[in-house]
């Protein structure tokens, strides 16, 4: 009997195992974070190796998987680039609450300015006073 | 095999960084797409349980949070071949941490970022994906399929959205093989 399409990514999505699913999303979310920190660097692997002082085949094992990535690897990797890898949500929550936003009217057609300004425009707007982290989340 | 098929949108796939779609060689919409199809055939194959599933994790979280970044999330299988391939190379599941064990393969076009047409595949047994008896039809259909698309794409038949993250087509269009 030919097999109900239909159905067939729901059954396959309820078979899969929550932490299995965890697991892809974590990994691909550090290794995305790894790669996108090097970039902005603007760092090569040999870069990045003489930084870790170690061999550039090593680091090229590390960035192929050859090397499992280990808390001790992030955290070699985050003293290396001087910032966080990883950010728990207490650590955001902290971090973001500190931003200092400001907010800038942008006009498309300078002729036409009004001279009044917009009731919406501020300045030095802290995001803890417009933004409540734990209702958000 | 029908010498038309036509582009499906896969609602069940629809994200928010990747769209993804998948071809129908029938008219009728109670057939399966080949990207159901090739679901469908390949779920109860106890060997490639745990490969079908991580596949289908990837597909969705690169389409929830990543977007289709051709050289890190697929692979080009074969020389001279049109079309990409799922899952990436064991080298880079394993930068990953996933472990692949079987050569489950899923044929696709990666039309950008944000746009990624599904396929049909199966389990490759041979070194060179057109030597397999499995895949080997799959692969000569994806590269067939996105040469076909794209022309489709060059003639304006298929269309982008201002932004380049979404197609825009006539639900009358059928593309002839």
């Amino acid at each position: 009997m030919k097999k109900d399409f239909k159905g067939v990514v729901s059954r396959i999505r309820s078979r899969i195992k929550p932490e299995n699913r965890a697991y892809i999303k974590k990994n691909l979310a550090i290794s995305e974070q790894i790669i996108f920190i090097l970039k902005q660097k603007g760092w090569s692997q040999k870069d990045f190796a003489e930084q870790l002082g170690k061999e550039t085949s090593e680091v090229s094992k590390w960035l192929s998987g050859l090397h499992n990535i280990t808390l001790q690897s992030i955290t070699k990797m985050e003293s290396v680039f001087g910032e966080d890898i990883i950010t728990t949500p207490l650590e955001a929550c902290e971090k973001y609450k500190q931003i200092q936003y400001v907010v800038f009217k942008v006009y498309a057609k300078p002729n036409e300015i009004n001279s009044e300004p917009s009731p919406e425009y501020s300045e030095n707007v802290t995001l803890g006073e417009h933004y409540n982290y734990s209702k958000a989340s | 095999m029908n010498n038309f098929a036509v582009i499906e949108r896969l609602e069940e796939f629809t994200f928010e960084k990747v769209k993804y779609y998948s071809i129908r060689f029938h008219e009728n919409e109670d057939e399966a797409n080949e990207f159901y199809d090739f679901l469908t055939r390949m779920e109860d194959i106890s060997e490639i349980t745990s490969d079908l599933d991580n596949l289908l994790l990837w597909i969705e979280e690169i389409g929830k949070h990543h977007g289709a970044k051709k050289e890190r999330f697929f692979r080009h299988e074969a020389k001279g071949g049109e079309a990409s391939a799922l899952p990436p190379s064991s080298r880079i599941m394993e930068l990953y941490e996933i472990v692949v064990e079987e050569k489950l393969r899923l044929y696709c076009m990666v039309a950008n970022e944000n746009v990624v047409f599904l396929f049909n595949g199966g389990i490759k047994t041979t070194r060179y994906p057109q030597d397999c008896p499995n895949v080997g039809p799959y692969f000569k259909q994806a590269n067939n399929l996105t040469k076909k698309i794209d022309k489709l794409f060059q003639e304006k038949s298929i269309r982008w959205n201002d932004d380049f993250t979404d197609i825009n087509f006539d639900s009358s269009l059928i593309i002839e093989l």
